[in-house]
């Protein structure tokens, strides 16, 4: 790539651009980076630019399928002294500024009253939960984070357009963006003295979120169901904030108090930082079919048992219409002008401000009063476009909310190895607790193109030109903290998706051995010779792969068609789905393990000798990650039920495969229980036990009941009855319970198995080892339902009687 | 006219409940026209949680939790009501001060008559709404005449026939099929006033039904509503859109509020539970 941006890029007249001046000199903020991105030259920064995205969130695992994203843009946009400290101020403003109307709406309601606000804007609102309402200003904050999203207009002038209460998205996106920029430049960033992020985070943590007045709640992070874009960023920020993620099924409000479920019982929440809009949060009192919320939630928030982040009921500061009457309401409240400009916003259900902006419509962008997410540019509508939408505010007037539309300043991004120009975005971001703000050093950029669609992200770096040493953490060495031991608090969901990692884990692995064995057989040259062999290792997949003799294309369906159901990438991205909701909890070296997982030396043809490469690469990833678990893993809860997971499913698949493979007696068996060997892993073990020779009862009993061959099921069962052992037991229960016993059943079962009485046939049908083999299935799994069931499942089927009630 | 009230609802779940959470609006809200001399509330199985509290429109809403396992869920409501007629405005405004009274609203009562104008969840309308409701109205009659007149219209247009509109069916539907329940006329109607910007209240509560010989009213002996609208100054007035009348000492006032939805005697989440079934008993005793 070419990187002498001087030569590519021009400044437009007239227009403010970050980077440049109109002569195209670099800015003083600028000037630092160009330099050192010279003295690397150009394949070093075309190195780093790709480690840039390596470490991104943008390659997060499950790739959003309508987003397309280009990643991270190597050249950050700066601020430096003067600038960084008008935001500084304009957002601690503005953050107590949208407290005091949350306070006064959900209190005394002086703004209507004093006619600073139409009674519309709160009364017609459906953000405003009028069940949050308590008739007094409350002390607590209602705001705690905010995001302020920022343009800079086109003569240089920082215009403030829109906050963001319920959730400030892009939070953990810029903290990513941060950790990769501070990766791939760390020259920069010691040369330039960037401010760092981590001080803002702590201090979120130690101040906004901690409780209130006992100390023995935990923090929850309150995610968004699993298939939400956001979810990813849910993960992280719970993971950086030490926090842990849950969803509304682990949460349980019991007496007016919120509680975690865990794995040893309830244990009480105290602060909650939510990532769920406010309608979704109470099924009770708010939308009954909220998913995302906790049963009688608002009621532990108005007993004051639990305090939430953002408080419920900020939807309504996202409303349009508020932002129109804002630098009234700060005349109003504060005596003073806004800090930042604000975009200049008109509420149409007033007489005078429809006028003028219909007089001018091209100036300006349309809202519905009530809702922010979607607006409407009237100067890149179409005539009939803008003729239908001037008749709908003629005629509901008061629905509409314009917004100037502001044409901002432009930055360059490089795309294609080309630097192009874009529009810049900013998205900063603040905490408040008790009148202290305290602004993120920082802050999510973005680039859009001439069409307005989203291209890259920036990072954004505060410069102060000075070294500011990171601030000390607060002296700790005198407070008691009581040792603990990988312990019970693990949310029951979060065990259950470990379990479900296991299973798929040992899944891939099972399944990616026998593949191997299909594609050597293929690729082998004695081919012919071998057809017994292959069909039985077809049917050793369990599925509906063996459509016809095409083996080579029914392997490459079940090895590669993404769209299949059944085949190996299915594991492969239920695997991702399970990882993303677990990445709150799994290491970093566990995370860029999974990521890549099944992604390795990828096949480049589509016939069996090329993917013997890519199974055997996922075979040697999965060894390599049993022995990462295994080492690096402590032996709490956790790694139970991974192990657990493991062990069911290769209890399951190795039964399987012995019914499968073994359910006729062929004439000549030699080949199918070679094959049967090699897809158990159990080969080596055979010959040096037994010889070359190849008899059918020893091979099943090293695969099915020699306790000490680790890939055989007794093995399995055995192990799962030590694990089981380790779980934390809920009641005094001094006999057995069904998943002890269910667990005994299996275990004697394999014990006393009789293997040559089960190789028995009847007229070439082995009906004694179908039957056997499926009542131990059937054990293992009723195993897997009575561990879901008692550590799992806290949370039963909710059923919900929406109103009930009985008018005639 | 003093009355003795009675109301039970009782569900009885055929599989275990294991955790449920509640909120009721069975509890009277004070009422100028209206005095309760006692009032309890019987929750059986016992609550172990219980908080009542305000809502913005006055009500009294209690919240609870039974977090013992159960198969039966019980709530009586029991109290002594002592029911005056509406008192007679003695001024009356027209339909255009009506509406410049809560768009332009001046004193506290104004405002808060503001918080019934407007579209709520189970109270949309649209221009067929308007249109119906439309010719009512006129911008020097007396609000109160018109308020009656379209109480009239909706009375002869509409059919009353239970078990064919369910809760949550719009006013606009309810136009489309001109038939429902007491809770449908009054949300309708509360539709068409708001259409034509006037505050409408919707009022639930129970209707006393006369004696022997004398004419039946719908609704008998269950719970019911109808609207209250606001004349300024001479503060709310009820009409009984199912009944064509005046609401007046038949009809007895539990709670106030945008729609339904604001004041749904009893709902809930349970866990568990599975199908059920559901007893609902209302009497009203005249004692005097």
């Amino acid at each position: 790539m070419k990187c002498d941006i001087k030569e590519d890029y021009k400044v437009r007249q007239g227009i403010y651009d970050e980077l440049f001046f109109e002569d195209n000199s670099p800015r003083k903020t600028t000037a630092g980076i160009l330099d050192t991105l010279k003295k690397l030259g150009n394949d070093e920064v075309e190195r780093r630019r790709k480690l840039l995205n390596y470490s991104q969130y943008y390659q997060a695992i499950i790739k959003s399928d309508n987003e397309e994203n280009c990643g991270l843009d190597s050249i950050p946009l700066c601020f430096a002294d003067e600038e960084w400290a008008v935001i500084e101020k304009g957002l601690a403003q503005r953050a107590k500024l949208y407290d005091l109307i949350a306070k006064d709406i959900y209190g005394e309601q002086n703004l209507i009253k004093d006619g600073i606000i139409p009674t519309f804007s709160v009364y017609a609102n459906p953000n405003f939960l009028q069940m949050l309402w308590t008739g007094k200003n409350q002390e607590q904050s209602f705001v705690n984070l905010m995001s302020t999203d920022i343009v800079r207009r086109f003569d240089g002038k920082l215009i403030a357009v829109n906050d963001k209460f319920q959730i400030p998205e892009g939070l953990g996106n810029a903290l990513e963006n941060r950790i990769s920029t501070a990766r791939a430049y760390p020259e920069l960033f010691h040369d330039l003295y960037v401010t760092r992020l981590r001080h803002f985070f702590e201090n979120f943590r130690q101040t906004t979120l901690s409780g209130n007045t006992d100390s023995d709640g935990s923090t929850v992070l309150l995610a968004s169901e699993p298939n939400r874009n956001r979810r990813s960023e849910d993960a992280i920020l719970a993971r950086y904030l030490k926090l842990h993620l849950v969803e509304n099924d682990d949460l349980s409000v019991r007496g007016f108090k919120v509680y975690l479920k865990t794995l040893t019982g309830l244990q009480k929440v105290e602060t909650i930082l939510r990532r769920v809009e406010d309608g979704m949060c109470d099924p009770l009192e708010l939308r009954i079919d909220s998913g995302e919320g906790a049963v009688g939630l608002i009621s532990a928030v108005r007993n004051g048992n639990v305090k939430v982040v953002n408080s419920l009921g900020t939807s309504i500061l996202e409303s349009p219409i508020i932002r129109a009457f804002l630098p009234d309401i700060a005349a109003y409240f504060l005596k003073e002008d806004l800090i930042l400009e604000p975009v200049k916003t008109f509420w149409l259900g007033d007489e005078k401000a429809r006028n003028t902006v219909l007089a001018e419509p091209d100036k300006y962008m349309f809202y519905k009063s009530f809702n922010d997410k979607f607006a409407q540019i009237y100067g890149k509508m179409t005539m009939t476009a803008q003729l239908a939408l001037v008749e709908k505010i003629l005629k509901e007037p008061e629905n509409y909310t314009a917004e100037e539309y502001v044409k901002t300043s432009t930055t360059p991004y490089i795309q294609n190895d080309k630097y192009l120009q874009g529009d810049a975005h900013f998205r900063f971001f603040a905490s408040y607790t008790q009148n202290e703000c305290s602004v993120m050093p920082g802050g999510l950029g973005w680039v859009t193109d001439e069409n307005g669609k989203k291209t890259v992200d920036k990072d954004i770096w505060v410069l102060t030109g000075k070294n500011i040493k990171n601030l000390p953490e607060r002296n700790r060495q005198n407070e008691y903290i009581p040792l603990t031991r990988a312990g019970g608090d693990l949310p029951s969901r979060a065990a259950d998706n470990l379990f479900k990692l296991g299973k798929n884990l040992e899944k891939a692995e099972i399944l990616a051995r026998i593949a191997r064995g299909i594609s050597r057989h293929l690729s082998d040259d004695c081919f012919n010779d071998d057809e017994d062999q292959i069909s039985s290792l077809f049917k050793a997949l369990d599925g509906d792969f063996f459509v016809n003799n095409e083996y080579e294309n029914n392997l490459w369906n079940f090895v590669m068609k993404k769209s299949e159901a059944e085949g190996l990438q299915a594991v492969f991205k239920e695997i991702r789905f399970i990882a993303v909701q677990l990445r709150d909890r799994i290491s970093e070296d566990t995370w860029q393990f999974i990521k890549s997982f099944g992604e390795n030396s990828l096949p480049d043809g589509k016939n069996a000798a090329s993917m013997l490469p890519y199974l055997q690469r996922i075979l040697s990833d999965a060894a390599a990650f049993e022995g990462l678990t295994s080492e690096g893993m402590t032996r709490g809860h956790g790694w139970r039920f991974l192990e657990l997971g493991r062990r069911i499913e290769r209890g399951i698949l190795t039964l399987k495969m012995i019914k499968n493979m073994l359910e006729n007696k062929t004439k000549d068996e030699v080949s199918v229980l070679s094959a049967f060997l090699e897809a158990g892993d159990g080969s080596l073990t055979y010959f040096r036990r037994y010889g070359a020779k190849l008899y059918p009862a020893p091979a099943v009993d090293l695969l099915l009941c020699d306790e000490s061959n680790p890939h055989s099921v007794a093995y399995q069962a055995a192990n799962i009855e030590k694990i089981v052992n380790e779980l934390p037991k809920s009641v005094n229960h001094n006999f057995f319970k069904p998943l002890d016993k269910e667990i005994l059943k299996l275990l004697s079962q394999l014990r006393l198995a009789d293997v040559y009485s089960l190789m028995q046939d009847d007229n070439g049908k082995r009906k004694a080892l179908i039957k056997y083999c499926s009542d131990r299935i059937t054990e293992f799994e009723n195993i897997s339902e009575l561990l879901s069931k008692e550590y799992l499942n806290h949370a039963p089927q909710k059923s919900v009687r929406a109103a009930m009630a009985t008018e005639v | 006219m003093k009355y003795q009230i009675t109301h039970e609802t009782e569900y009885d779940y055929s599989v275990p409940v294991t955790i449920s959470q509640h909120l009721i609006h069975l509890e009277p809200r004070f009422c100028s026209r209206q005095k309760w001399l006692e009032h309890s509330l019987e929750i059986n199985p016992k609550p172990a949680y219980k908080l009542s509290r305000k809502d913005i429109f006055g009500n009294v809403v209690t919240a609870f939790s039974i977090e013992d396992e159960h198969n039966v869920f019980k709530v009586t409501a029991k109290g002594i009501a002592e029911v005056f007629n509406n008192k007679m405005p003695d001024k009356i405004p027209t339909c255009k001060e009506a509406r410049d009274i809560v768009k332009c609203p001046k004193t506290p009562d104004d405002i808060s008559a503001a918080m019934f104008l407007y579209p709520s969840p189970l109270v949309a309308y649209d221009d067929a709404v308007r249109n119906y409701a439309k010719e009512c109205f006129d911008e020097e009659k007396s609000f109160f005449d018109a308020v009656k007149d379209l109480n009239n219209k909706i009375y002869k247009d509409f059919k009353y026939s239970p078990g064919y509109t369910k809760i949550g069916t719009m006013p606009t539907e309810i136009l489309r099929e001109r038939k429902g329940v007491c809770q449908d006329f009054a949300h309708f109607m509360i539709a068409c006033l708001r259409s034509l910007g006037y505050s409408a209240a919707y009022i639930s509560g129970y209707l006393h039904t006369r004696k022997e010989g004398e004419q039946q009213f719908l609704g008998a002996d269950a719970t019911h509503a109808w609207v209250s609208v606001y004349l300024g100054e001479a503060g709310y007035f009820e009409f009984d859109p199912t009944n064509d009348c005046i609401a007046g000492e038949e009809h007895i006032i539990v709670s106030k509020g945008r729609d339904f939805g604001d004041v749904s005697p009893l709902k809930g989440v349970i866990t568990g539970g599975g199908p059920h079934t559901l007893k609902v008993a209302v009497n009203v005793k005249q004692i005097d």
